[in-house]
């Protein structure tokens, strides 16, 4: 039990700063998908989760603190290379990730902690305990369900490594972590560069014509 | 009598709390710092420091750089420091006992805590 109040401007601050940290994690989660096991992608994305953990605590959200913590040890075994990132595994990060998500803000809303994340941090628990390259598909099977009336799963070869084109077709995945795609800028101005030609070329054949 | 506390912390939540906790030392300057280095700054800035709260895990230069530097210099080596850790990181903890801290408080940590550590170390 806290001796201070907590007040609508220490939830905002929180909220700020905790949104900050968990786009960190977003982007860190993409990146290793994307380009595999990095120590460095993963060393930037502790010290955001280390705040979010300490500020979690002091404004006494519990659970959220301590889903941090776990993930936390996760990821120091993934870069250590005794937690192997699977597509299980990416399924265990990414529906966690928008569970603390979903925790934070509703936490913020009600100014206590309204969501619960055991289901998440029991199945970081399995990430944990699971031998390396081993038993993968139990991490799926305790992780968040999708909703019933959401498409059934692909089935992942658990011994293979993430795979971004095939993962990327997955419409379970998209659906369930954001309703937002992430777009690399340097694609988005090549995108917008060769548009503007085609604007151009367009605008000189009608010229011509 | 407590005149200025140097707070070095990465979390603006973290520097807001001790604005509350620690209003009861009335005419104590609270100084705030993001990371070790601009905590070097305020310390060449600022003088008559008498204590200094270190949060350990910090970008650009965490708390033991700082502590460290700290120590090797005759002018600030004898401004007690108490660390401010966080659960996961018990190690930091011992190392920047070791380099000279005075105490050590572990988020999340209550008010009273905190006024319990700074009373016994500089005899509040």
């Amino acid at each position: 039990m806290s001796d201070f109040q907590i007040s609508p401007e220490l939830l905002t601050i929180y909220l700020e700063d905790a949104r900050g940290h968990l786009e960190a994690l977003d982007h860190a989660l993409l990146a290793l998908e994307r380009d595999g096991l990095d120590a460095e992608v993963i060393a930037a994305v502790l010290g955001p989760l280390h705040t979010l953990k300490g500020n979690s605590g002091m404004m006494g959200f519990t659970g959220i603190k301590d889903y941090v913590h776990r993930l936390e040890d996760v990821l120091a075994q993934v870069r250590e290379g005794n937690v192997r990132l699977t597509p299980a595994a990416f399924d265990v990060l990414f529906g966690g990730a928008s569970g603390l998500r979903d925790a934070v803000e509703r936490a913020c809303t009600e100014a206590q902690e309204a969501r619960d994340l055991v289901p998440e941090r029991a199945a970081l628990d399995v990430l944990l305990t699971q031998e390396a390259g081993r038993a993968p598909e139990a991490g799926r099977a305790a992780a968040p369900q999708p909703a019933a009336s959401e498409p059934p799963p692909t089935e992942a070869d658990p011994e293979a490594p993430a795979d971004w084109g095939r993962r990327a077709v997955d419409t379970r995945h998209v659906a369930v972590r954001s309703n937002m795609v992430r777009v690399d800028f340097g694609q988005l101005d090549n995108l917008l560069n060769l548009v503007g030609e085609l604007i151009i070329y367009r605008t000189k054949l009608h010229q011509v014509g | 009598m407590l005149r200025k506390i140097l707070a070095v912390d990465d979390s603006a939540l973290i520097h807001q709390m001790y604005k509350l906790f620690l209003s009861r030392y009335k005419n104590c300057k609270l100084i705030s710092a993001m990371n070790g280095l601009e905590a070097l700054d305020k310390l060449a800035q600022e003088e008559g420091i008498d204590l200094i709260l270190l949060d350990i895990n910090m970008p650009v230069m965490n708390g033991l750089e700082f502590l460290q530097r700290v120590q090797k210099e005759p002018a600030y080596q004898s401004i007690p420091v108490i660390i401010i850790s966080t659960e996961g990181k018990e190690e930091d903890t011992i190392r920047g006992l070791k380099m000279g801290a005075k105490g050590y408080v572990k988020k999340p940590f209550q008010a009273s805590e905190l006024h319990g550590l700074i009373e016994k170390i500089v005899g509040q």
